[in-house]
């Protein structure tokens, strides 16, 4: 029993104590580290209120003094590997897709909604020379989607009103890059897509038969910033600072479409791609932070397809529990933006 | 004719009201001189509920192209649209070029892999003058070629190859994996079950260690059950490997079936050899997933039950000695003849396994009970049998458990597959600590073999780790209990 007493008992204390290094509050962290989903293009930059930070270095602005920095995180993945990232305790934050950040919670992914975003659109595309002109046409298809994204969710609700479901298509889980190359080289015969839609028609390779762009909110993409309930009570005072950052970005992002739009380019999509996905909708509504009546409407009816088709596994109240105003409240106040978005209604209306 | 005019009224305000009310149908590039904020209507809302028939506001002012910005012009994107197609042509000119090229090219995909190993190892507190020396040595380099040569996008029912190569101390290279698999039932539906065949040579699925490859032990040296009953090295048959009710957490994109299953029928007789006997040995292994999500705290928690059965030829000799007294009257001894004697019998393994696999902590227990064929050899002298040949059966036992601790993002698939503008090297450590217990014969108990390993493993980039054991060794035959110890470090990488 010796060899037990000198060795592996010294050896099990120094895993105890590891770990506890490992878990020990720290005053205040390093890094501020969050994920995204990465572009089309695999260009490590951010578009959006992220992309305003980097570019403005508003981040710096606001954390210099405390020597954090920002550690950013592009994953090819998606929404799902931003997931997997903040269960693992490798993310802070994470700004994902409706489905994406739907289904973490409820699969007991400990998370707080602190931020609304909202406005990504659906293309459905086939090859240039497809017979396809409808989604009624799809039945029976073989179509490219990234599953987990908002894009499934869209294609769930296209589906549904147009009397379709999941099981009338075979749908085929593809990465973002794979995706295109697999329309373009006609391995699939219809995709559920991004933007990225136009720059393949653009090419001359697809045809897109359907777009939610212009269409009912409902329809789009509802996400969130996301804080993992662990750091929001490590560090209550990191995360309201860090919220203050990105609704000052979404701010200066609200401010002039074009210049908006152009600074988006930067992850590699042309402007005229953001300019047709974009058209008609205003960039004020396009980067509103708040969860108003629209967004959780949105959610709540999510959440209950979602269910429906076995995306999640319980369904939750979006506004018990999971969504936390208090840091977003606080930034608007600070920053006296209480009043710059207008709360939309359920249509996707401003509220007088 | 007044109600002509009034005709026309109703008429010319029908169509404007249509017209109005179409609006929205028109090209969404084309600016709208719409006021900003003021909702329009939206032909294409769905019509299931009048909560979901809502319009969202249209800004087509904010629309407008900014005049001061410059647009290309038609000469301009044609230069972009040359010097494109002249780095197409220079790409295809490197493919094409017979040699020297810089482009390695393949008829079919192809994912070309390797790993090495360097290592030192120093045995010292030996209870024998004649220990075993400390030594650097290559104890294994190995390169792998895998790819499909069906793909099927629709289904997923590809077919794939691997082949792999490698060499053990010695100069001599010999064939690793050698197969071909086929996925019966498709592998692209991740909510549905999966089963694929694999033919040719390839690692036998039994317990956790055995089953490992090279680039994910996490010890330097094997288990001792794993090297000692043969199941470690590859073997030459077919294999159904496939898992049912497959549990899905969309949020993470993470498959976990509730049951995977694998079924062998081989040679028995080890790689790159054929077989000894006319008997197929066959294997089975069935693992018990804790079917949750990824978040769930039982994630990488299964429990496993592995057999074998089948047939090994061993060899007894019987030595015979003439003994005569020469002219000095002294008596000599001089072999005069060797037989040999085989007999076949039944080798028999199972075992069972329990592991959680997670972060940060995790560990591996495993228990393996097993049966072989053993032959002693005899002799005689002068024609008088002094010790006659014999088989028998051993019966083994065997345990061993290993405690891990992670800190790194080696295994992170979010963390490793990102966007990023130059190389990554995901740092990960891994101390463990491990007990391997091992009996060859059950009916002698005093006989056995225990070893303790303390571990530290460092993986400073993503194929390539430094690995640091620690063993110390009690060993005992009847009465002979010895004691000693072993440090080796291996650096092993990967490509």
């Amino acid at each position: 029993m010796k060899i037990y007493q000198k060795i592996m008992l010294p050896l099990f204390s120094l895993f105890i104590l590891l770990y506890a290094m490992s878990v020990m509050a720290a005053e205040k962290p390093l890094y501020i580290r969050i994920g995204i989903p990465s572009s089309s293009y695999n260009k490590p930059l951010a578009s959006g209120p992220l992309g305003e930070i980097q570019v403005k270095e508003l981040f710096d602005e606001e954390f210099k003094k405390d020597g954090i920095r920002l550690d950013v995180q592009y994953m090819q993945a998606a929404g799902p590997a931003v997931n997997e990232a903040l269960s693992n305790g490798n993310l802070d934050f994470g700004s994902i897709g409706d489905l994406p950040a739907v289904a973490g919670y409820a699969g007991g992914l400990k998370t707080r909604a602190v931020v609304a975003s909202r406005g990504g659109n659906t293309y459905v595309v086939v090859p240039s020379d497809s017979q396809i002109r409808s989604i009624k046409e799809l039945k029976g298809k073989q179509i490219a989607i990234s599953i987990g994204t908002y894009m499934h969710a869209a294609a769930l609700k296209i589906l549904k009103d147009n009397g379709l479901s999941e099981n009338d298509v075979s749908f085929y889980n593809m990465d973002s890059a794979t995706l295109l190359t697999a329309v373009a080289g006609k391995q699939v015969e219809a995709a559920f897509m991004t933007s990225d839609a136009i720059t393949l028609r653009t090419r001359g390779v697809a045809r897109i038969i359907y777009t939610t762009g212009g269409k009912n909110v409902y329809y789009q993409n509802a996400g969130a910033l996301l804080v993992r309930d662990e750091f929001a009570r490590k560090y209550p005072d990191i995360t309201r600072r860090f919220v203050k950052v990105w609704v000052k970005a979404s701010y200066l992002h609200s401010k002039d479409k074009l210049a908006s739009q152009k600074l988006d380019t930067r992850v590699g999509t042309p402007l005229s791609t953001i300019r047709e996905d974009q058209a008609g909708q205003p960039i004020v509504y396009l980067n509103s932070p708040k969860f108003d009546e629209m967004w959780l409407a949105h959610d709540r009816r999510s959440i209950a397809l979602f269910k429906q088709h076995g995306l999640i596994r319980r369904s939750f109240d979006p506004d018990k529990g999971w969504i936390d105003r208090s840091f977003l409240n606080a930034a608007l106040k600070e920053l006296n933006l209480e009043h710059f978005w207008p709360d939309y209604d359920i249509n996707g209306n401003p509220k007088k | 004719m007044k109600n002509s005019w009034k005709q026309f009224v109703v008429i010319a305000g029908m169509v404007l009201a249509a017209t109005a009310g179409h609006a929205d149908d028109q090209p969404q590039d084309v600016p709208q001189a719409t006021e900003t904020g003021a909702p329009a209507p939206d032909a294409a809302a769905p019509a299931n509920g009048a909560d979901t028939s809502g319009l969202q506001q249209r800004n087509d002012e904010e629309d407008r192209l900014d005049d001061k910005d410059p647009r290309a012009s038609k000469t301009e994107l044609e230069a972009v649209h040359a010097e494109v197609e002249v780095l197409r042509d220079q790409w295809q000119r490197s493919l094409n070029l017979a040699y020297p090229t810089t482009v390695v090219q393949s008829n079919r995909p192809l994912v070309i892999t390797g790993i090495g190993q360097f290592r030192y190892d120093n045995p010292f507190n030996q209870p024998s003058k004649a220990a075993v020396p400390s030594s650097f040595s290559t104890p294994f380099f190995s390169l792998s070629f895998a790819g499909n040569l069906r793909k099927d996008y629709l289904e997923g029912k590809d077919v794939t190859y691997a082949l792999g190569i490698q060499t053990l101390g010695t100069a001599s290279i010999s064939i690793t994996d050698a197969y071909l698999s086929y996925q019966i039932l498709g592998s692209l539906d991740s909510t549905k079950p999966h089963l694929a065949i694999i033919a040719g040579q390839q690692k036998k699925n039994f317990g956790t260690e055995a089953a490992a490859t090279e680039a994910f032990m996490p010890t330097i040296k094997l288990a001792q059950f794993a090297s000692n009953l043969n199941l470690q090295p590859r073997d030459i048959g077919l294999v159904l490997a496939g898992d049912l009710q497959p549990h899905v957490d969309f949020s993470h994109n993470y498959r976990i079936p509730l049951v995977q299953y694998w079924a062998g029928l081989i040679n028995g007789n080890g790689p790159n050899t054929v077989d000894n006997n006319n008997n197929k040995d066959v294997f089975g292994r069935i693992q018990f997933n804790a079917p949750v999500n990824y978040d769930h705290p039982l994630r990488g928690l299964y429990l496993g039950f592995s057999g074998y059965d089948g047939k090994n030829t061993v060899t007894a000799t019987s030595t015979s000695s003439a003994s005569f007294t020469n002219t000095a009257n002294t008596t000599s001894t001089v072999t005069t003849g060797t037989s040999s004697f085989t007999n076949t019998g039944t080798i028999m393994r199972y075992g069972a396994d329990l592991a959680y696999v997670n972060t940060p902590f995790g560990f591996t227990l495993e228990y393996v009970r097993a049966k072989d064929p053993t032959a002693t050899n005899g002799t005689s002298l002068n024609g008088a049998t002094t010790k006659p040949h014999s088989f028998c059966e051993a019966n083994e036992e065997a345990y061993t458990a290993t405690l891990f601790y992670n800190f790194g993002e080696q295994w992170i698939n979010s963390a490793v597959q990102q966007d990023k503008y130059d190389d990554y090297y995901p740092l990960t450590y891994q101390p463990f600590v491990r007990f391997d217990h091992w009996t060859p014969n059950t009916n002698q108990k005093a006989n056995y073999s225990n070893i303790s390993t303390i571990g530290f493993n460092w993986f400073f980039a993503q194929t390539t780790k430094l690995q640091l054991n620690y063993n110390y060794k009690d060993q005992r035959a009847e009465a002979t209990r010895s004691f000693s110890n072993e440090f080796l470090a291996q650096f092993q990488f990967g490509f």
